[in-house]
């Protein structure tokens, strides 16, 4: 057992954590944010996706005690209250969603290449995504809504969120 | 995961050498953990500690020397391997392999460290840095001590690190633009795959007539491995359809592939031959 503290969607958390507990089992099952999800539990299927200090990991494979001192945003996250991100909207949209249970990993991919490369081809979006798995089988869809999240402005780059100029507006 | 679980987070090697005092054959030494945790979860390793190694700052950085060396600190990620402009300048091959691998966010966390010590015979960083000669650096509290990387794998999953020493950084000669490299892998795949074969080429060509020639096969032996007879045949060759065929023989003979959940041995045999063969073409056009 150690202490640890860390940002979680821009809040500080501070706990104890176990040595052999994963980032996934401290987010779902200490934190209660089930957005995040468990599949294959190996780091095969991206249903885990979570982005830590700017990068997209695993977080079933990311030890618990690792993310001292760190940022992680999870699906929960991404909306701003009742306003969801453009990526979310552009997921409903697409219809890019059949069981869900990839989604989360999915979109949270999707945030990742959108705020480094704001504006991917196809080629590029099927490469970001190729770490995370759909069982049923809406990859078509699923591109389809990263390429529209890209058109919406869905980067969350310096003066680029769409929700805060509809929030002006 | 479960179990009793001891975590230290050494901030040096100084900090990291008495605590291998112990232990240390129960000691998982945790880098990207995309293959540490995924063994310890699986109960296939028998660990009662993780010395987690990423706070030993003297681990990562990417730097040239005077003498035309990339040094590459183990820690380095996959990811930095093929973004950082260091690498994709002096060791494109790299670049390009790590590219091949897995996924992003794999490659956000897996280390070069990691690759290389954990020693699958399909490692992907394996071949090319076998063409590229790289040497790696060894250290423990005895002192540091430098290895061809060569000499680096000596069985499925077994390196000659001695216990109570870890990879602190790999030096890779840089190429130069005449250089024509490459690296194919074939997996079932384009992402996200453990390599049935890879296959690294490396040539150097004066005019038609091949210089050197460098040629290393992964996942079709207990280790990666050179192949000498095919890279000897090519010395001195023109290189066309009857050179690269009789290289790719060469490489297929040296091969001893195994059977296993990937494919078989007699596929892999004929997709070395393949993969040779594609790999010298294209380095040929190269320009």
């Amino acid at each position: 057992m150690a202490l640890i503290s860390f940002m979680i969607n821009g809040q500080p958390w501070k706990g104890q954590v176990e040595a052999h507990e994963t980032l996934l089992d401290l987010i779902r099952d200490k934190l209660g944010l089930t957005g995040t999800k468990k599949g294959c539990d190996s780091g095969e299927c991206g249903a885990c996706t979570v982005i830590l200090n700017g990068l997209s990991v695993n977080s079933c494979i990311v030890p618990a005690l690792e993310v001292e001192g760190k940022e992680v945003l999870t699906i929960e996250g991404l909306s701003r209250g009742e306003v969801l991100h453009p990526i979310q909207e552009a997921f409903i949209s697409e219809g890019a969603v059949q069981c869900g249970f990839c989604t989360p990993g999915m979109i949270m991919s999707t945030k990742a290449l959108l705020d480094s490369n704001p504006h991917p081809s196809k080629q590029e979006i099927r490469q970001a995504l190729a770490g995370n798995l759909c069982r049923c089988t809406g990859y078509g869809r699923i591109v389809a809504a990263v390429e529209k999240a890209a058109k919406m402005g869905g980067d969350d780059l310096a003066g680029n969120d769409s929700r805060e100029i509809s929030d002006k507006v | 995961m479960t179990g009793t679980l001891k975590y230290e987070t050494p901030h040096s090697l100084a900090e990291l050498w008495p605590l291998l005092v112990s232990d240390r054959e129960l000691t998982g030494f945790l880098a990207g953990g995309t293959d540490l945790i995924v063994k310890y979860k699986r109960k296939q390793l028998n660990l009662t500690r993780f010395i987690d190694l990423k706070n030993i700052e003297s681990l990562k950085g990417i730097w040239l020397d005077e003498n035309k060396n990339l040094h590459i600190g183990s820690l380095t990620t996959l990811t930095e391997l093929h973004t950082h402009p260091l690498i994709q300048k002096h060791a494109p091959l790299l670049a390009a392999a790590a590219r091949k691998m897995a996924s992003v966010q794999i490659r956000n966390r897996a280390t070069i460290g990691g690759n290389l010590c954990n020693a699958a015979p399909s490692a992907d960083l394996a071949p090319p840095l076998l063409v590229l000669d790289a040497v790696v650096k060894l250290e423990s509290d005895q002192g540091a001590r430098e290895l061809s990387i060569k000499s680096l794998f000596t069985g499925p999953g077994q390196t000659a690190l001695k216990i109570g020493e870890v990879m602190t950084e790999v030096m890779v000669p840089v190429s130069e633009p005449s250089d024509k490299v490459t690296y194919l892998k074939q997996g079932l795949r384009q992402a996200m795959d453990i390599a049935m074969a890879g296959v690294a080429v490396k040539l150097n060509m004066s005019g038609n007539l091949c210089q050197e020639a460098a040629i290393a096969l992964g996942a079709v032996a207990p280790t990666p491995i050179r192949v000498k007879a095919a890279e000897e045949w090519l010395r001195g060759q023109r290189i066309n359809e009857q050179s690269i065929a009789k290289a790719a023989e060469l490489a297929k003979i040296a091969a001893n592939p195994i059977s296993d959940v990937r494919t078989t041995a007699d596929y892999r045999s004929e997709l070395v031959s393949a993969l040779v063969t594609k790999a010298i073409q294209e380095c040929m056009t190269q320009v």
